[in-house]
């Protein structure tokens, strides 16, 4: 019995200890082998490593291979979606959350991705319903609410926004991210007060948990509310206080902004490039775009412009105030706007043959068709644009959409400027200024155009002054001619730019003389003075000159008065030869004078042309504008460069202006090898003297 | 009229407004999201009515024209007062935008309508129209197809569908011509003379108009193919070039690599004219096999292995493309209603080798032999570019080291550009290299080989396209058009060919280039996603004997190949083509007169000869003359015809006709040709020779 029991006693020993190895093995086991191969989890496993190591090939064919086999598992779809969404293919991961939802996951994480998803491919409705249906399974999800006001924001739905953020404050209490779509809800909404309020609390609760970037687009925000209410000093205030909290580029376009409508071009130029510089959206380029169009760059304009129209990312209109219809309306609001100055342009700019001249004709009449074209586009998304207000009862946007839309139509056009101004003007009085402008526009009205300039602020409101003032100008005719040359001048001091793309030139004296080389007239250097004494040579006709000037040299100068005098007045401009003062209280205020010069060697009049001193001077001010020597440094070929555009580059410093030279130089490369008649006309006296007013037009309409 | 004439016309009628509508439709594809269908076509169709109405009217030119071009402001005035009136009556916003929603259609309608009632009214009112109108159908056929001058057809699904519909364009036109009572066949064949070398003209003038728009949107590297495009075999340097960011391909990778150059072509034959060009020298297969093949191994040292995908959207489907170098290809079967054009799998071994191994290398001409080595530092004698080069490479004494120094001079001294400007001399490497110093990358690459080559160092450009890092999702890579680049290979022995890339990154001023900026997440999200999605369906293609279908599409591919050739030595073959008919056509009676035997008809072809020469200078015999009446009449003009024409004449009527009266004939004959030769001088005689007008007709 003893050794039986013994023998039972060791089994159980050995068993146990078995057991004990088995129980102390087991977990080392399990940590060693992971989840079974082609499981499930190891699927996910392998996935997720797989992710991580960028295979992402490998991963997907996991991912698929594993959805394939447990087709009821939504952590596939899950994980797929995410890697998508990662990787910004919102569409792709829209489905992959979509299939997770079919199989029956409402879970937030999915939901929310979904609505994010749909956001990001601007499917702002459908995100909507998904953000609802959110709260109603979800109510404490704070961060819903918030991105719920914000989508009707989006959608402009102000009152549904306001609503849910208001439920969201009563609820959870405030904070900073309910006060700052609060805040652009209540801007929307024109309530000043209220949105001022709010953006200072998302400041105030931004700046007290350190929160400097949040601090920077909430102050950003309230410079953009202080500028639609015409506070522009306090909206500079706000926009430098953003760019302290953080370099951002949308503080640099509101700086930019502010310089723009104070036509202070150098300064918003170089905001808009700081922006560019740090942009991940295509603002800075529409706002460059919209810079040089007012400047007269208009080239560059249509190539920022264009870049953006192609580009075909717009996922980051998920945090903008902004959609499609808007962004395009912008858009080929700028394009019509560049294409009606180039076809403008083109048509004024002078040529030194007729094959020239068919050239830029067919140019301007292109220019004209496209410009037609992107207006008409323009109004047909105002429309829409407009309709989408309306549907959400946003009616003074929605009546001022309309009322752009049907500009060339008056009676339809008054009725919506009306309406909107009813509305506008009650919430900010200044803005009757910008109606009665735009009322003067529609009814051709001078007295409406004078009155709306008397309103404007004339330094922060330069920009829609020359609004005012180009809009007058071709309703100043006949009778009116006097305060016609004023008002150009007028632009000409506000926009050098503005001028040429309008179809208008400024108002000039003209004086012609001869200098240097043989045969030359004296007094050459005489024009110099501000006072323009000796300016005044006019056609055939030189200070001191007198019998010493040959027959040859005076008959150049006759001819060079003559063709300079019909030139610039092609190029859009009135001009007197000679000139008295008397003529400045009759709006030729600017005197443009000419001192060519002649080269020794005889030969044909164009032969003889060897460059030219050019001034501006203003009478009034009694001072030189500018001065101009041609043919400049890199130009040695004058003349040879058919037309408008040779040899502009020496001034150029600045980037934009280089960036115009460039184009011009290889424009005119183009020009003088495809242009083979061009290459036999050019070097004629015609083509000289139509390069000198090139050069001429391109110095004094030159914002730079 | 009779019952056959009426019928004709009314088809004729129906013929010119299918290809008037034709060509509208494709215009309005154009502008689609702009303009409404329905009211084109209204106008279309209201523009027909006003050319039946006025012809029924018998309404004169000017007056047609008149009321033509008032008509539709009237419709306007009409419309717009039907809108105030619908206004005053509903005060929706609706009724406000009519006037606008009208006007939006109406102007940009009012150049079609004037062009078919134009066409109708004239083709109502003078059948002598026919003709010019088919001219003038293919040149609007042109001006609607310009914009589509991009080497990319976009207005259809498919560049077939464009072809069939030119091709059905052209049937219709022609029988618009058989159709014409008015024109015989022989008038037909006649104006055919004209119309043909117009259409290939026009035909030209749209392909060079592809070419140049491929050439320069290609970054100076691209050539069409028949509405897809391919790298050129011969690189020059354009004064200016732009970039189109059309989508060509999306690419998958895997395996290590610093740097993704995808290279299409080896240039290594190089002459100062012709700039750098493919040779034998630059073997290697240049078109995806059909099966599976296993290229050639030289077993370069330090390379290792990556698989790469390729993916053609908008390429020539036939391009091999991979990276350097490849050693094994498999094309793949696509899958049904695919995206792409060509899938394929190729394996390259990617060189790694670094600065220590590369430094060792020295000799290249022991290692490439004598004679490829000339031919790989051939330079052109250019001792500009030599002297720069030893400049830049001075105090460099390896091998190594002097090419980084060239590549790095290039670099950082030379500026990008797609603008780099026109050379007064005409050279625009030296333009690149001394004046301007800027450029787009085929100037870098020129220069660098260049360079190289000067100072005993073999180098060879290489064409394809560089791959944004950037541009990846899902190690997926698109490629576009404005990605098309050119490099450098410069040889290291048992390294093989190493890539360098001197291509400066640093923008000419007033350049405003932003590569990787048409990235589209969307549209690529799609093919990718298309990928993913049939990634099951890829397997490798194997070769097997082509069906009845392969054939017919390599039978077509042969067809588009001579096409192909022809059209890009037009210039050669279209002058050689009329030299050759005219020759044919002016001595056809010569030869003639040397092939026969028989006195009288050799008689026959001296006078046929000589009538030929005359018709050449416009003088031809009238319907109502008698060939003396004719004699006679040119021999007042100062040229002997009346003896040779009498000789003809008794050949022709005379019972006898003997040695003598032969040998008179040709006495006559050369009488004839003396006195033509008196009376026009070199250069009139030519013209006379080369007027194809009067040169069929039947002169005796």
């Amino acid at each position: 019995m003893e050794t039986g029991r013994c023998i039972v006693g060791t089994l159980g020993r050995v068993l146990l200890l078995c057991a004990l190895a088995l129980i102390a093995f087991r977990p080392a086991y399990s940590q060693e082998t992971g989840p079974a191969e082609h499981s499930a989890d190891w699927y996910e496993a392998e996935a997720k490593r797989a992710i991580e190591a960028e295979n992402y090939e490998s991963a997907i064919k996991l991912i698929l291979e594993a959805e394939k086999k447990y087709p009821g598992a939504i952590k596939f779809n899950i994980l797929l979606g995410d890697l998508y969404y990662d990787k910004d293919l919102y569409k792709l991961a829209l489905e992959e959350y979509r299939k997770a939802e079919k199989k029956g996951d409402e879970s937030f994480y999915t939901l929310n991705q979904i609505s994010r998803a749909l956001g990001k491919l601007n499917r702002n409705r459908e995100s909507i319903d998904y953000l609802k249906r959110i709260i109603d399974m979800y109510p404490d999800s704070v961060q819903t609410y918030d991105d719920l006001g914000w989508m009707y924001f989006k959608t402009h739905q102000l009152k549904e926004g306001e609503r849910i953020l208001l439920e969201a404050i009563e609820k959870f209490g405030q904070n900073r991210a309910f006060a700052m779509t609060l805040g652009t809800i209540y801007s929307g909404l024109y309530d000043y007060k209220n949105s001022k309020k709010y953006y200072l609390e998302a400041i105030k609760d931004a700046l007290k948990q350190r929160d400097n970037y949040f601090a920077s687009i909430a102050y950003y925000n309230l410079s953009l509310l202080e500028q639609n209410f015409y506070h522009f000093n306090s909206a500079l205030k706000y926009t430098n206080e953003s760019i302290r909290m953080a370099d951002r580029a949308p503080g640099h376009l509101a700086k930019g902004e502010l310089f723009e409508s104070s036509l202070d071009y150098r300064s918003a130029l170089s905001e808009y490039i700081e922006a560019l510089s740090k942009d991940t959206t295509p603002l800075s380029k529409v706002n460059l775009a919209i810079l040089y169009q007012k400047f007269g760059k208009l080239k560059l304009a249509v190539k920022y412009i264009e870049d953006v129209l192609h580009s075909k990312d717009l996922s980051w209109m998920f945090y903008y105030g902004t959609d499609l219809e808007r962004h395009y309306k912008d858009i080929f609001e700028i394009l019509a706007d560049s294409y009606e100055g180039l076809s403008h342009y083109e048509r004024l700019i002078p040529s030194a043959n007729i094959f020239q001249r068919i050239r830029n004709l067919f140019l301007s009449v292109k220019y004209a068709i496209l410009g037609y074209y992107y207006r008409a586009k323009f109004r047909i998304y105002s429309v829409r644009v407009g309709k989408a207000y309306l549907k959400e009862k946003d009616f003074l946007d929605a009546y001022w959409e309309f009322y752009r839309a049907n500009e060339r139509y008056r009676e339809v056009a008054l009725k919506y400027l009306f309406l909107a101004r009813d509305i506008e003007v009650k919430i900010t009085p200044h803005s009757k200024a910008y109606y009665l402008q735009e009322e003067g526009k529609v009814r051709k009205s001078v007295a409406l155009l004078k009155k709306s300039l008397s309103m404007f602020d004339p330094f922060w409101e330069r920009e829609v002054m020359v609004e005012s003032l180009r809009r007058m100008v071709p309703l100043l005719r006949g009778n009116d001619s006097i305060e016609r040359r004023k008002a150009i001048n007028r632009l000409y001091g506000l926009n050098r730019g503005a001028l040429l793309q309008y179809g208008f030139g400024l108002p000039l004296q003209l004086g012609v003389a001869i200098g240097g080389g043989a045969g030359s007239a004296s007094g050459s250097g005489a024009g110099g003075s501000a006072s323009g004494s000796a300016a005044d040579g006019g056609a055939g006709k030189t200070e001191g000159a007198g019998n010493e000037m040959s027959r040859e040299v005076s008959r150049i100068l006759r001819r060079s008065a003559r063709l300079l005098k019909r030139m610039l007045r092609g190029a859009g401009s009135e001009v007197i030869l000679g000139g008295t003062a008397g003529d400045v209280s009759d709006g030729f205020r600017y005197r443009l004078y000419i001192l060519l010069r002649l080269s020794d060697s005889p030969g044909r009049a164009a032969d003889r042309i060897g460059g030219a001193i050019v001034r501006l001077i203003d009478l009034e001010g009694n001072r030189i504008l500018w001065e101009l020597v041609w043919p400049g440094k890199d130009n040695s070929r004058v003349g040879e460069g058919s037309g408008r555009n040779a040899g502009s580059s020496s001034e150029s410093n600045s980037a934009g202006t280089s960036e115009d030279s460039s184009t011009r130089n290889s424009r005119k490369g183009i020009r003088a090898k495809n242009n083979v008649l061009n290459s036999v006309l050019r070097g004629t006296f015609k083509a000289k003297i139509a390069d000198l007013v090139s050069r001429i037009m391109d110095k004094m309409y030159d914002v730079e | 009229m009779s019952e056959k004439s009426k019928g004709n016309r009314v088809i004729l009628f129906l013929l010119r407004n299918l290809i008037l509508y034709f060509l509208l439709f494709n215009a309005f594809l154009q502008v689609k999201d702009q303009l409404d269908l329905v009211f084109v076509s209204s106008v279309f169709f209201f523009a027909i009515l006003v050319s039946l109405w006025m012809h029924r009217l018998k309404l004169r030119f000017i007056p047609a024209l008149s009321v033509a071009v008032i008509l539709p402001f009237l419709m306007r005035l009409l419309f717009f007062a039907a809108f105030t009136i619908q206004r005053k009556i509903t005060s929706t916003s609706g009724a406000d935008f009519l006037y606008l929603f009208f006007d939006t259609d109406f102007f940009p309608s009012l150049l079609p309508f004037y062009i078919v009632w134009l066409f109708n009214y004239i083709a109502l009112s003078d059948d002598r129209f026919l003709p010019y109108e088919m001219v003038f159908d293919s040149i609007l056929l042109v001006l609607v197809f310009w914009q589509q001058a991009h080497f990319r057809i976009t207005l259809y699904p498919h560049p077939v569908i464009f072809a069939v519909l030119v091709i059905i364009f052209i049937v219709l036109e022609v029988s618009i011509l058989v159709l014409s009572e008015r024109m015989r066949l022989k008038s037909i064949l006649s104006f055919m003379w004209v119309l043909i070398p117009l259409v290939i003209i026009l035909f030209f003038f749209l392909f060079a108009k592809y070419s140049e728009g491929a050439v320069k949107t290609g970054g100076g590297l691209m050539k069409p193919t028949f509405f897809r495009f391919d790298f050129s075999q011969y690189i020059h340097l354009e004064s200016e070039i732009s970039l189109s960011d059309d989508l060509v391909l999306l690419f998958r990778k895997q395996g290590p690599a610093r740097r993704i150059l995808l290279r299409r072509f080896v240039l290594s034959g190089y002459s100062g004219r012709k700039g750098f060009y493919r040779t034998e020298m630059d073997g290697g297969p240049i078109t995806v096999p059909d099966s599976p093949v296993k290229l050639k191994d030289p077993g370069y040292k330090d390379r290792v292995s990556v698989s790469q995908e390729f993916f053609f959207v908008n390429f020539d489907p036939s391009s091999l493309i991979a990276m350097n170098y490849p050693v094994e290809v498999l094309p793949m079967v696509n899958w049904d209603s695919s995206s792409f054009l060509r899938i394929y799998r190729a394996f390259s071994r990617v060189s790694l080798a670094g600065k220590e191994e590369l430094e060792s290398f020295r000799n290249p001409k022991r290692a490439l032999g004598e004679s490829a080595y000339r031919y790989y530092t051939n330079y052109g004698g250019d001792e500009l570019i030599r002297k720069l080069a030893l400049e830049v490479t001075r105090g460099k004494s390896s091998y190594y080291e002097k090419v980084r120094a060239i590549e790095s001079y290039l670099r950082g001294n030379f500026l990008y550009s797609l603008k780099p400007g026109i050379a007064e001399d005409g050279n625009q490497l030296h333009h690149f290299l001394f004046k301007s110093k800027k450029g787009y990358c085929s100037y870098f690459a020129f220069a660098m080989a260049l360079m190289c080559r000067s100072i005993g160092i073999p180098a060879r450009v290489s064409v394809g396209f560089f791959v944004n890092p950037k541009a990846e999702v899902l190690n997926f890579y698109e490629v576009r058009a404005n990605q098309a680049h050119a490099w450098v290979e410069v040889f290291f022995g048992k390294y093989g060919w190493i890539e360098f890339d001197p291509t400066s990154e640093t923008l000419a001023p007033g350049e405003n280039l932003r590569f990787g900026s048409s990235f589209d997440f969307q549209s690529f999200a799609e093919l990718v996603q298309e990928i993913l999605e049939n990634q099951n369906k890829l397997r490798v293609e194997t070769g097997k004997t082509p069906d009845l279908k392969e054939r017919a599409e390599n039978l077509g591919r042969g067809i588009m190949a001579g096409i192909r050739y022809v059209g890009a030595f037009w210039y050669l073959f279209l002058p050689g083509l009329y030299v050759a008919f005219i020759l044919v056509v002016k001595l056809r009676f010569k030869v003639l007169y040397l092939v026969f035997g028989s006195i009288r008809k050799r008689t026959r072809f001296l006078y046929c000869d000589m009538l030929v020469i005359l018709a050449g200078q416009g003088k031809t015999k009238r319907p109502d003359e008698s060939h003396v009446e004719f004699a006679e009449r040119v021999e007042g003009e100062g040229i002997r015809l009346v003896r040779l024409c009498n000789r003809y004449l008794e050949s022709v009527f005379a019972k006898e006709y003997g040695q003598a009266s032969f040998r008179d004939a040709v006495t006559g004959w050369q009488e004839s040709i003396s006195s033509y030769r008196r009376k026009y001088g070199f250069f009139l005689r030519l013209l006379g020779f080369l007027n194809p007008l009067n040169s069929l007709k039947r002169v005796c």
